[in-house]
């Protein structure tokens, strides 16, 4: 009997043991999956222009720097690629994938639409000039680039010439390369903004010299571009560009055929941003050769073709024209701004980029001017040290075509008509009055190419 | 009957077998259990598995699509349309008629349309209501009324991110059935109007099949069904039954709140789902798996590992019933022995020649068994002995004062016929009757003894004429120890009888006793004719034969003798007795050993020993 409800407690036991039935019964662990794996972290979209190579590569390493220091955030950066960049950005907004940190070259209008956050009165202190409405810090310069003129010292000294001070001075060195054979100057560059640093020469001699805030002025309808001084300004514009001293075509061309131009000697000059000093380098690393052999003698024969000079154009009265223009800003979305966690992050990201070791890098690799206030030397050949040297001692300019006054539609509508007007297939006189209409009709302008 | 099966039941060999069985069998069984679950789960896990990778595959390959088509239908946000950077500059352009407008249009969508092979129809529909279509060939005029009330009801305004649409019907174009993918197209010419203002919707239908297709490559079990569900919306995006596409999905819609993202199926009356999230949609990849399909595909394994475990059960049972028994064989030899003994059959002896510990108690068995039937014999003897002494004692007890007062009347009546002889061997005899009857107990003083003996022999001289003399030479230190009563007595008696009467002549008898190796040393020794060697063998062998209860009538003259000899060997043990030595015409000698009993020291007890 004892035996039988032992062999019946067994029976239980093995049938409760085989099979459990009826209810849900859920499960997991059939394939372990990735996903789980990842701890909770703050995401951080960074988005960034495409258009430089090695900027590219520096932002990539201080993304990865940045979250190997902060494992509580995860930096998905990602750039524009070879579009341009301002589209990228409003197609992002349109997509529904407004990235969190961006790179903004119009903060003005993205604060007006609501679209920006505020950045920390720390970050803010961190650099010069930062962007603000009211007191709000909405976009901080990243670094700051100006332009000047880059020349070939090895002909200039076959040549006898000297850096020229004034404007006058300069073109009696165009005409004596002209004279030798060598096309003085190249242009070209990136395609949509060929030109543009001409433009800002003429409009610094021409307007902005005299009336720094002509661009509010135009803003208020009080100027115009058919006034005569932008005339004056675009025929400067359309004569150097089109002009005798100008290499054939290369208005046309792009960087490295500017490049290419410059190592083969076929121009002397070429108006242009200090980062082109690291191109040239990177593809004709003579350039920064001394020319001169161990005992500091001149070599007899000097093998380069090439060796980077470095001068501020100057006006008609000597003054070398600097003009200070904010390379790239930095900016954090609306949304970001909201979120305390996402905030405290972009601002440690600002903060991580703006550090002197990490900043000198960024700097180092486009060759650019400091935005922060401490001041941040970085290695750099002799040509770039003698550019930021004068740089700092110079009287410099922010005003120019294309910073935070001009409307952002009417940029790319501007370079367009500059582009136009430097190849002479747009008369000045209807330069200026497409100019005026794209400037008013921002928003219903017609952007069909001519 | 019912009683003797109980006991059964209750043996110790029944007892063994169950406590073997449940000490060897139940850890089997339950370490078989518990492997054979191990083995089950582990084969269930790698089939699950196997199959929640085709999931996963499925999944994959559905989230690398939708990837796709995120980009697909980003695309127009990028495109450059022959005369115009953007779109919103070919929508916004009042310049160009609405056919030109559609040209273009058609142009983008077209290029949409042939990203993926699997893209059937691609539309575009402003808030305007004006529609731009293109589809694969044939191509046919679509129902633009049917697909403004497709757009109605699935226009979502304000919402930037791309969006999935269950399958459904495509009556507007075709007969097939494709899901969707849809996004509203923002009007990107300023940052503001990239936030607030559509410049329209893109609708890409995919075409179901495109998830045969993966579904396909899986190899999926026969029986087993994959279908994607929409979560939200509760119904199929795609079902292998084509006619279940688009419709609500049921009985599954109970178990959708069970799903939870981190785990990977469930098992539902006792069919398996194995499910997966398509990452950054709320659909489903899931895979039915009928219980009876993974039930089959172990069913062999499962009898197998049955079969071993219940054979080895009933190995086990067959190892112990033998091993039990054959451990438990000894014991019931025991067991038989002791009951034959309880019966009373004392010659059983158990003969078992292991050296264990039921060998011990075997042996024990048997020792004890000797003992308790000497033992029993000694004292059924003893017994009788004291049966004889009292039947002789009561014989002898019938009005003794009596007795002594008529002996004493037929004295005095002797003396005064001066026949002084007479008188003496009656007062011997007085004497002897008084020591026999009156003194009967089993321990007396060798003094009392001695008395006796000269009593008897008083009436022996006169009877044989002074032809026999006793002698008597006992040291005076002797005379106080105990002997048992009429030890001495018989052997005088014979000695006359056999060895002085027969011879002619004069005889002596002689008594000595002294103390020897811590023994009492009594010899009584005749000069009579002795005995023939044969003779006294007979003699010898008769005392020392056991057959003391019989009492041979014709031999009862050496009665006395064996009592004698009997009573010494029950009383102090075979160490003490008496021996016979005898030689032909020149004695016998009779050599008593016996314990010195010092009776001067205060009494011990005497079991029996009271006076009757």
């Amino acid at each position: 009997m004892r035996k039988k409800q032992g062999w019946f407690i067994l029976l239980t036991v093995v049938l409760s043991l085989a099979g459990c039935g009826g209810r849900v019964e859920k499960g997991e662990g059939l394939v372990p999956s990735k996903e789980q794996e990842t701890e909770k972290k703050t995401e951080l979209a960074v988005f960034y222009s495409g258009e430089d190579a090695r900027r590219i590569s520096v932002m990539e390493e201080l993304c990865e720097k940045f979250m190997e220091e902060n494992q509580d955030i995860r930096v998905l950066s990602e750039h524009s690629g070879s579009g341009i960049y301002s589209e990228t950005l409003k197609a992002k907004e349109a997509a529904g994938e407004f990235p969190d940190i961006f790179e903004i070259q119009d903060p003005y209008t993205f604060a007006e639409a609501g679209k920006l956050g505020a950045i920390s009165q720390e970050v803010g202190k961190l650099v010069e000039q930062p962007f603000a409405i009211d007191g709000n810090i909405y976009a901080v310069p990243f670094y700051k680039t100006s332009f000047g003129i880059i020349y070939n010292q090895v002909i200039f000294k076959e040549l006898g010439l000297e850096v020229p001070r004034t404007y006058g001075e300069f073109l009696e060195v165009c005409r004596v390369l002209k004279q030798n054979g060598t096309a003085p100057l190249a242009a070209g560059g990136n395609p949509t903004e060929t030109g543009k640093y001409w433009l800002n020469y003429f409009f610094q001699v021409d307007l902005a010299k005299a009336d720094p805030d002509w661009q509010r002025k135009r803003n208020e309808g009080l100027v115009s571009f058919q006034d005569e001084n932008v005339r004056n300004m675009l025929a400067d514009y359309q004569d150097m560009m089109n002009g005798e001293y100008m290499l054939e075509d290369s208005v046309n061309m792009n960087e490295n055929q500017v490049i290419q131009a410059l190592i083969n000697q076929d121009a002397a000059m070429v108006l242009t941003e200090p980062s082109m000093v690291s191109k040239i380098w990177e593809a004709y690393p003579l350039a920064v050769e001394s020319g001169k052999d161990t005992l500091g003698e001149e070599l007899e024969e000097d093998p380069c073709k090439f060796r980077l000079g470095w001068f501020f154009l100057g006006d008609e009265a000597g003054d070398p024209v600097v003009v200070s223009e904010k390379g790239a800003q930095w900016a954090v979305s609306d949304t970001c701004g909201e979120n305390a966690e996402k905030n405290r992050a972009a601002m440690r990201f600002l903060e991580f980029c703006y550090r002197k070791e990490n900043y000198r890098k960024v700097l180092q690799t486009v060759y650019a001017i400091p935005a922060t206030r401490e001041k941040i030397l970085y290695p750099a050949p002799k040509v770039q040290q003698s550019f930021l040297v004068d740089y700092r001692y110079a009287d410099k300019s922010d005003v120019y075509l294309g910073n935070e006054d001009t409307p952002e539609h009417f940029k790319r509508s501007m370079y367009d008509v500059f582009f136009s007007v430097a190849t002479k297939t747009m008369s000045v006189d209807t330069a200026a009055e497409k100019l005026d209409e794209y400037w008013d009709n921002v928003a219903g302008g017609l952007g069909r190419k001519s | 009957m019912i009683k003797r099966k109980r006991q059964h039941y209750q043996s110790l060999f029944v007892k063994s077998v169950a406590a073997l069985i449940l000490i060897g069998i139940v850890p089997l069984l339950i370490m078989g259990i518990s492997i054979y679950s191990a083995y089950m789960d582990s084969l269930r896990q790698t089939l699950l598995s196997n199959m929640y990778r085709s999931a996963l595959y499925v999944g994959k390959n559905a989230a690398d699509l939708f990837q796709e088509m995120e980009e697909t239908t980003k695309y127009l946000y990028n495109y450059n349309i022959t005369e115009y950077d953007y779109l919103y500059e070919l929508m916004e352009d009042d310049t160009i008629t609405q056919a030109r407008r559609e040209a273009l249009m058609s142009d983008v969508l077209r290029d949409i349309l042939y990203m993926n092979q699997h893209i059937d129809h691609v539309f575009f529909i402003t808030p305007g209501g004006e529609q731009y279509s293109v589809m694969r060939p044939p191509e046919v005029m679509v129902k633009e009324e049917e697909m403004g009330r497709f757009h109605e009801e699935n226009f979502l305004e304000g919402h930037k991110q791309m969006r999935l649409l269950p399958t459904h019907d495509t009556s507007y174009y075709s007969d097939v059935s494709d899901f969707t993918v849809t996004r509203n197209i923002m009007n990107t010419r300023t940052i503001q109007s990239a936030d607030e203002q559509e410049l329209g919707t893109l609708y890409i239908d995919v075409s179901a099949d495109y998830f045969d297709g993966i579904i396909n490559e899986t190899d999926l079990e026969d029986g087993c069904r994959m279908y994607v569900i929409d979560r939200k919306e509760k119904v199929f995006v795609y079902s292998q039954e084509k006619e279940n596409i688009g419709t609500g999905i049921g009985k599954l819609e109970d178990y959708l709140p069970e799903m939870e993202e981190d785990k990977q199926y469930i098992k539902a009356d006792g069919n398996y789902f194995i499910y997966r999230l398509i990452p950054g949609t709320d659909w489903l990849v899931t895979e039915e798996i009928p219980a009876f399909n993974l039930e089959n595909s172990y069913q062999e394994i499962q009898t197998n590992i049955l079969i071993i475990i219940g054979f080895s059960v009933i190995l086990l049972m067959i190892i112990y019933f033998f091993y039990s028994k054959m451990m438990n064989k000894p014991i019931r030899t025991l067991k038989d022995a002791m009951e034959q003994i309880q019966d009373g059959n004392l010659d059983t002896r158990v003969t078992i020649k292991s050296n264990d510990e039921v060998g011990f108690l075997a042996k024990g068995l048997n020792q004890m068994t000797e003992n308790l039937q000497n033992h029993i014999q000694q004292v059924y003897i003893a017994e009788i002995r004291q049966r004889d002494a009292e039947i002789e004692a009561l014989k002898t007890q019938i009005q003794p004062h009596y007795l002594y007062n008529t002996l004493d009347v037929i004295r005095m009546t002797a003396i005064t016929n001066d026949d002084n002889v007479t008188a003496e061997m009656i007062d011997s005899l007085s004497g002897q009757l008084k020591y026999l009857i009156g003194n009967a107990r089993d321990m007396v003083t060798l003094q009392a003894e001695i008395d006796s003996i000269r009593n008897y022999f008083k009436i022996i001289r006169i009877r044989y004429e002074n032809r026999f003399e006793l002698e008597i030479n006992i040291e005076e230190n002797l005379l106080g120890l105990e002997v048992p009563q009429l030890i001495i007595q018989p052997v005088v008696e014979n000695a006359v009888k056999y060895g002085l009467k027969p011879k002619s002549g004069t005889g002596v008898i002689a008594v000595n006793a002294r103390e020897e190796d811590g023994c009492l040393e009594i010899t009584v020794m005749d000069n009579g004719v002795g005995m023939e060697p044969e003779r006294l063998k007979t003699v010898q062998e008769r005392l020392e034969s056991p057959e003391t209860v019989k009492h041979p009538k014709s031999k009862r003259a050496s009665l006395g003798l064996k009592n004698v000899y009997d009573r010494i060997k029950l009383m102090f043990g075979d160490t003490y007795g008496l021996e016979i030595s005898s030689f032909e015409n020149i004695g016998t000698m009779v050599k008593y050993r016996l314990p010195i009993i010092d009776g001067t020291e205060p009494a011990k007890e005497n079991p029996g020993g009271e006076n009757v």
